[in-house]
């Protein structure tokens, strides 16, 4: 048993969550890892006429009609080709009016991981460039920091 | 566990029933009216029959009348719902062939002793 | 709602809606020279539903009064009280008050105290009108004596039937062992010899002694052999009497030596019911009560399917796969009862349009009570059938339709003859289907439009202009402008602040238009019509820049192909075209939603879908025209947000998602641009 396997499991006996990380370009994020519903490679839209930019348009999920979102847009960052592995994670979406399922797009997904309270730090220090009700909180994924997201603030449809 | 015909034209009444003699872990048949729980208790022999009295196409008593004729019947409990303000309905209901009746309103925990009563 | 009983209060509060539908129904039809015993057992089975469904349910204000219902009613059937008007009267007015006391306690609703007593005394006074000596009070003979004590000899000797009534008299002994300890004798005197044994003729009678650590009371005894009172000999003996502090009564022996002298309840001959046979087999519409999002769900699936076969039958390359014609003769199959069991789950959100048309002839009876006018209602085509969204909305439209006939339309007796007409108003409702379509009719023979009179207003209003030449039919449909009302007095019919031009507005949400008739003293006719459902549209594809967008065929005029030359423009934009000798705007999809375009098409014509929204022509401009089909309406809501220029989305066969355009909606971005 390798020390880091050790030290997750030490980690499991304190209240942990799990997040999802991906890229945005050089810049590292995580979403709640319960909140992904599942995550589908890039497939054609229906676009939707006068939405705000950041919208691509909608998907057919299982009969469902669900949109998309590039994540890039809604952070400001450029838009980017997408590639083989550009991703949609498609996410649980708490609002006002219920439960929604949105999807996002992100440049590639990396990996999941369990953090501890402890692990989840304030980012209020920092400039990250993206609103802060957008952001739970920081931390510190293979030595680089990452931003975890507060997916229903991202996905308000008040911004829409 | 014992096969039950619940037979009342009333759906929230039935369901009641139903859910209640489930529970105790009998299996409950439901019908509609009259002519429907003949219907039922001449394609599965039932252990105990629960009828209501005033039902659409054909009444409880009919009903009690018409099964007590079947020889699979002769000796089966078959309790009547009647409403406290029914009395002459339990004479009918009696001389039509039921066990005893059953006033309503009633709560589950009723139905359940009224019930062990004719099931041991 | 996981707790059972909140499930089935549930579905009594769906039973109560339709017993009181059917209480009302029969009241309406009542002819009161010929009510037959059917009409009373109905409504009687109904309140009687009602009152035993309620008292199991604990709402206690709703068994009350139906208590009260269902003595007058029983007295009715029973010949003691005729059916008078007095008593139809009163059991409309029982209708008001069972429909707040349900609402009371499916929505909370606050309970018309004032009403249900008042109407309570009405039904008190129906009931105390009986001939007198016909009393049908019930309540049993009241019990001599209290008896009580923890001996007890009971002595049982049923009658040799009793085991044909499914009584087995071993179990009320078992429940006597169950009180306390028992010892028992039987009797076996009266058994014949075997040759004449009839083994379903109980000839046994037995004496038990039971002792029990509690005080029991007779009554508790009673209690165990009530079902068997009638059919059996019963003996209660108290051995323990002096253990009391009771007093002693007379019917309680001394002794128990002694039998005869015990309580006894001899078997009386049953009162001889008149067994009815139910009047007719009548042959009941039989249904099932599912909940909707059972079926929106069985929808939801049958879109997938529909989805997955035109998938499938997307595949026609006979040299790529060799067994493909076999193939394709399923895949046709399976397309046909696709098709059929889209139909057959459409069908069962289908109800009949009477749903919504059943209420009129009560409104317009009370409206007219109220009023003091005669109005004959005439219903035709009630069983036409529209999807239930549909019909829940078009419920408050059409009611606000109704009374404004009858308010504004239909004129006062006096004034009719005065005319020529006949005293009585006619109000009719008419349903029927056309292509695809449920086409709705309010008419009424009143005093129709006055043209000039509603010009004027419209001036007063500002809504037109003075020197206007308008024809009259423009005029007319003045009335579904915005803050325009006809009522010279504010009735409390009308003039609650809804509108005409709500009313249009209702029925046009719904994909659906209204149409209005009129001439002055012949009358008015307002026609709707509406899509059949609007979870299903019929529509047209087109594709505009790639996209497919669909148009609701409801909506469509015609698509013609338009020479460029032929587009009035001005800079870039198109701006109208000649249509049928009228000059009708143009709106260019790809340029109204902003779509990148490909490059100048260098086509010398254009497509123009013609398009009809409220009476108002216009053409959209489009790439191509694709498939008409029917297509499953999905909300854009559910998971976004409401986009105004479209009415939903769908996903077509090959899985893709195409927008559905409002067409309305469309119409106003014109006329903001």
């Amino acid at each position: 048993m390798s020390e880091s396997e050790e030290l997750d499991e030490l980690k499991e006996e304190e209240a942990t969550s799990e997040w999802l990380s991906f890229a945005l370009g050089e810049s590292s994020y995580a979403v709640d890892i319960l909140r992904v519903k599942e995550i589908r490679t890039w497939e054609k839209m229906a676009r939707i006429p006068n939405s705000q930019p950041f919208i691509l348009g909608l998907i057919n999920l299982r009969g469902a009609i669900v949109p998309i979102i590039d994540l890039r847009l809604r952070f400001g960052l450029e838009q980017r080709e997408r590639d083989r592995e550009t991703v949609v994670l498609v996410m649980t979406v708490m609002t006002e009016d219920g439960e929604k399922t949105m999807g996002i797009m992100v440049d590639n997904i990396c990996d999941a991981v369990k953090l501890t309270e402890d692990d989840i730090k304030s980012a209020e220090k920092f400039d990250l460039a993206i609103a802060e009700r957008f952001v739970h909180g920081i931390t510190d994924i293979r030595g680089a920091m990452a931003v975890l997201l507060n997916i229903d603030s991202v996905l308000d449809t008040i911004d829409f | 566990m014992a096969k039950i015909l619940t037979v009342d034209d009333s759906g929230s009444m039935r369901a009641m029933v139903s859910h209640t003699l489930s529970e105790m872990g009998h299996d409950v048949e439901e019908a509609e009216n009259g002519q429907l729980g003949l219907e039922a208790a001449l394609s599965t022999q039932f252990d105990l029959i629960i009828s209501d009295v005033n039902m659409p196409v054909m009444d409880g008593i009919t009903f009690v009348t018409n099964i007590r004729k079947e020889a699979n019947y002769r000796f089966t409990p078959i309790l009547m719902l009647t409403t406290e303000s029914g009395q002459d309905k339990k004479g009918a209901g009696k001389q039509a062939g039921a066990t005893g009746w059953i006033v309503k309103p009633f709560n589950p925990q009723k139905l359940v002793s009224l019930v062990n009563k004719v099931l041991k | 709602m996981s707790d059972p009983m909140e499930r089935f209060k549930q579905v009594f509060f769906d039973e109560s809606a339709e017993a009181l539908t059917a209480i009302e129904q029969h009241l309406l039809k009542l002819d009161l020279s010929d009510v037959t015993p059917d009409v009373i057992d109905d409504i009687f089975r109904s309140a009687h539903s009602l009152k035993g469904g309620s008292a199991t349910f604990g709402m206690s204000r709703l068994a009350e009064f139906t208590h009260f219902m269902e003595t007058l009613l029983d007295m009715i059937r029973a010949g003691q009280r005729s059916f008078s008007q007095q008593v139809v009267d009163c059991l409309f007015e029982c209708l008001d008050c069972l429909r707040n006391l349900v609402n009371h306690y499916q929505f909370e609703e606050e309970v018309n105290t004032g009403l249900i007593e008042a109407v309570e005394a009405k039904l008190q006074a129906l009931i105390d009108d009986k001939e007198p000596g016909t009393t049908t009070d019930t309540t049993e003979s009241s019990q001599t004596g209290i008896a009580m004590g923890k001996e007890w000899k009971i002595g049982f000797a049923p009658e040799p039937e009793l085991l044909l009534s499914g009584n087995e008299p071993l179990r009320y002994i078992e429940e006597l062992a169950e009180m306390g300890k028992i010892s028992v004798q039987c009797d076996t005197h009266s058994v014949p010899s075997l040759a004449e044994l009839n083994p379903i003729h109980l000839k046994l009678s037995w004496t038990i002694t039971l002792s029990s650590a509690q005080i029991i009371s007779v009554e508790e005894l009673k209690d165990v052999f009530l079902w068997v009172e009638d059919e059996a000999e019963l003996s209660y003996t108290c051995l323990d009497q002096e253990a009391l502090s009771i007093p002693d009564k007379t019917d309680i022996p001394a002794t128990a030596s002694e039998p005869q002298n015990t309580e006894q309840t001899q078997a009386k001959s049953a009162a001889k019911p008149s067994v009815k046979k139910a009047a007719e087999a009548k042959k009941s519409n039989q249904s099932i009560r599912v909940e909707m999002s059972k079926i929106d769900s069985l929808i939801n699936l049958l879109g997938e399917l529909v989805i997955t076969q035109s998938m499938l039958s997307t595949f026609n390359n006979v040299e790529q796969f060799p067994g493909l014609a076999r193939l394709q003769e399923g895949l046709g199959q399976l397309e046909r009862h696709t098709r059929d069991l889209q139909d057959g789950v459409m069908q069962i959100r289908m109800l009949p349009i009477d749903f919504c048309f059943s209420r009129f002839p009560r409104m317009v009876r009370d409206l007219c009570l109220q009023l003091g006018k005669e109005i004959d209602v005439v219903i035709e085509g009630e069983n036409t059938e529209v999807d239930k969204t549909v019909i829940e909305e078009l419920t408050d439209p059409l009611v606000h339709l109704v009374r404004n006939s009858i308010d504004h339309g239909i004129e006062m007796p006096d004034e009719r003859e005065a005319k020529g007409k006949p005293r009585k108003g006619v109000l009719k409702l008419v349903a029927y289907h056309r292509v695809g379509n449920i086409v709705i009719e309010i008419s009424d023979d009143g005093k129709g439009l006055a043209v000039e009179k509603i010009k004027n207003k419209a001036i007063e209003r500002g809504l037109i202009d003075e020197q206007a030449k308008l024809p009259d039919q423009t005029i007319k449909e003045l009335i579904f402008s915005a803050g325009f009302s006809t009522a010279e007095s504010v009735t409390d019919l009308s003039g609650r602040g809804v509108g005409m031009d709500v009313v249009k507005r209702n029925i046009q949400s719904l994909g659906g238009q209204i149409e209005l008739r009129s001439e002055e003293n012949v009358g008015t006719t307002f026609s709707i019509k509406l899509p059949l459902t609007l979870s299903i549209l019929d529509g047209q594809l087109v594709k505009v820049m790639g996209e497919t967008y669909v148009i609701p065929m409801l909506a469509i005029i015609e698509s013609i192909k338009v020479s460029r030359d032929d587009i009035n423009k001005i800079g870039q934009h198109d701006i109208s075209f000649k249509w049928r000798s009228q000059f009708i705007p143009l709106l260019n999809v790809a340029e109204t939603f902003a779509l990148p375009s490909n490059g100048e098409s260098i086509d010398d014509s254009m497509l123009v879908v013609v398009v009809e929204h409220d009476s108002h022509q216009f053409g959209l401009i489009v790439d191509e025209l694709a498939n008409h089909q029917q297509v499953v309406v999905k909300s854009l809501e559910a998971n976004y947000i409401k986009i105004d220029e479209l009415s939903g989305a769908t996903i077509l066969g090959d899985g893709s998602v195409a927008l559905i355009l409002d067409v309305g909606a469309l119409v106003n971005r014109l006329k903001v641009h």
